[in-house]
């Protein structure tokens, strides 16, 4: 131990390897569960990258706040700082988040969503035939990674299919990495738009769809402005298009990459439902999430004051080798109970029954359909992008 | 062994129907979780340790005998 405190190193989402995180959360995880750290501003904040720490922090909203606006609010990077205005529901604390998680609870139930399978796999089908029809090769990340959370959506939330093709449109420029702040802001406007409209029709003539049962039963009551609710169809866009997008085409990369353990699913597709488990731990999408102390509290042996920033690494806590056997290695036939993918506290994913059945439903087929899918260049020439969000911009497979 | 859940407490992720179906539900209505059963057997203790200290909110308690 040096008696001389360094200086917080600092937070960075570089990665040394594509498909693991930054090496050194591992390190400070040894000492520092939760680390003092310096953002790219200068700024001191904690990282916490043991699980234990992170789990905390998620589950305690009294002492970690999810409001940007509160002082002391960390930013990862430069470019975290445009979609702010967006986070309705992921942005608030109890108890205005637990009015808003409740309004749509109900349409996210495990019975709910399963409901939604067969024609999640009719969906699935139909973006596969038109793959298979444009022929070899294609980018499955146009082909199918963005069409199919695009679609899903317009299900889930009563949208005309051909409304796809504006989800998929804005969000590309939402989260485009090369999308300037103004194009971001006209992305979310138009979207909001839209969302308005979409309240505003159901208003007057409901239907037998997810808007429809929010406005009836939770606008028409007072309980919610339209505003709100067309805030919260927009977050839940938001909420499963990328996260769902990077699942499928990171996934299969990492598939590809391993045919042993493709053969042994394409021989037991029962195993496909842990296997899965597996590569949410070991992608872990969102990396990192953001928390700000707002009561002087203890967490892993440190003193946490109020208006000090917390990133809370879920991709680290997800490597935590206190927890997970061989945390870097994935093991689809290990049980990744533990995994927090998803987070973990109130803000627990809303829509995880769908990002699991969306992938129950892609990759087994995806594979049926293509016996012999393959990458056109290899995997270490990827250009993945690792920020906030796990991202492929376009991946090319042939067959 | 007993399973007791705080309807206050929980936030409806679905985990531990997802996990332990024979023994959780989420109420139609809320997505609220529903016990079907209090007291699994025995041999299903990791299964339920394992649900308990997954719930993301704290909203599962297990009294073992």
């Amino acid at each position: 131990m040096s008696t001389c405190p360094a200086a917080a190193p600092l937070f960075s989402m570089v990665r040394q390897s594509k498909l693991d995180p930054p090496r050194e959360f591992a390190e400070w995880r040894a000492d520092h569960p939760l680390q003092r750290v310096t953002l790219w501003n200068g700024q001191e904040a904690w990282a916490a990258v043991g699980y234990d720490a992170v789990r905390e922090v998620l589950r305690d909203h009294e002492h970690f706040s999810s409001v940007p606006e509160t002082s002391g609010y960390p930013t990862y990077s430069e470019t975290d700082k445009a979609t702010k205005q967006s986070g309705l529901l992921t942005m608030v604390d109890p108890p205005v988040h637990t009015v808003l998680r409740k309004a749509v609870l109900g349409e996210f139930i495990v019975k709910a969503i399963e409901a939604l399978r067969p024609d999640t796999e009719l969906l699935v089908d139909e973006l596969l035939d038109a793959m298979e029809q444009s022929g070899s090769p294609a980018d499955l990340v146009e082909a199918l990674a963005v069409q199919v959370p695009a679609r899903f959506t317009c299900r889930l939330l009563g949208a005309p299919w051909a409304d796809a093709e504006l989800f998929r449109r804005c969000l590309g420029t939402r989260l485009g990495s090369t999308s300037g702040t103004e194009a971001i802001h006209d992305a979310e406007a138009v979207l909001l738009e839209y969302f308005t409209e979409m309240v505003a029709d159901r208003d007057r003539a409901p239907r037998d769809d997810l808007t429809s049962r929010l406005v009836v039963d939770h606008v028409q009551t007072g309980e919610l402005t339209h505003e709100d609710a067309a805030r919260l169809l927009h977050i839940l866009l938001i909420g499963g298009f990328d996260t769902t997008k990077s699942m499928i085409s990171v996934g299969t990369v990492i598939l590809l990459s391993r045919p042993d353990r493709l053969a042994a699913l394409r021989a037991d597709p029962s195993r496909w439902r842990d296997a899965i488990e597996e590569l949410l731990r070991h992608i872990s999408v969102i990396q990192v999430i953001r928390r700000v102390c707002t009561a002087d509290t203890r967490l892993a042996g440190q003193d946490v004051a109020a208006g000090d920033g917390v990133l809370v690494v879920l991709s680290a806590a997800n490597r935590d080798d206190a927890v997970f056997d061989r945390p870097d290695e994935l093991d689809t036939e290990n049980k990744s109970l533990r995994h927090i993918a998803f987070g973990t506290g109130t803000h627990q994913c809303i829509g995880q029954p769908a990002a699991r059945l969306i992938l129950q439903v892609v990759y087994p087929r995806l594979f049926e359909r293509f016996p012999n899918l393959h990458l056109v260049e290899p995997a270490e020439d990827l250009k993945l992008r690792a920020d906030r969000l796990i991202a492929l911009d376009e991946l090319m497979v042939s067959w | 062994m007993k399973v007791t859940a705080d309807r206050a407490a929980c936030t409806g992720s679905g985990n531990c129907v997802r996990l332990a179906p024979e023994w959780f539900d989420q109420d139609e209505d809320e997505g609220l979780v529903i016990l079907t059963s209090d007291s699994p057997p025995a041999e299903f203790i990791e299964l339920m340790r394992d649900v308990v200290d997954m719930c993301p909110t704290r909203a599962l308690e297990l009294e073992v005998d």
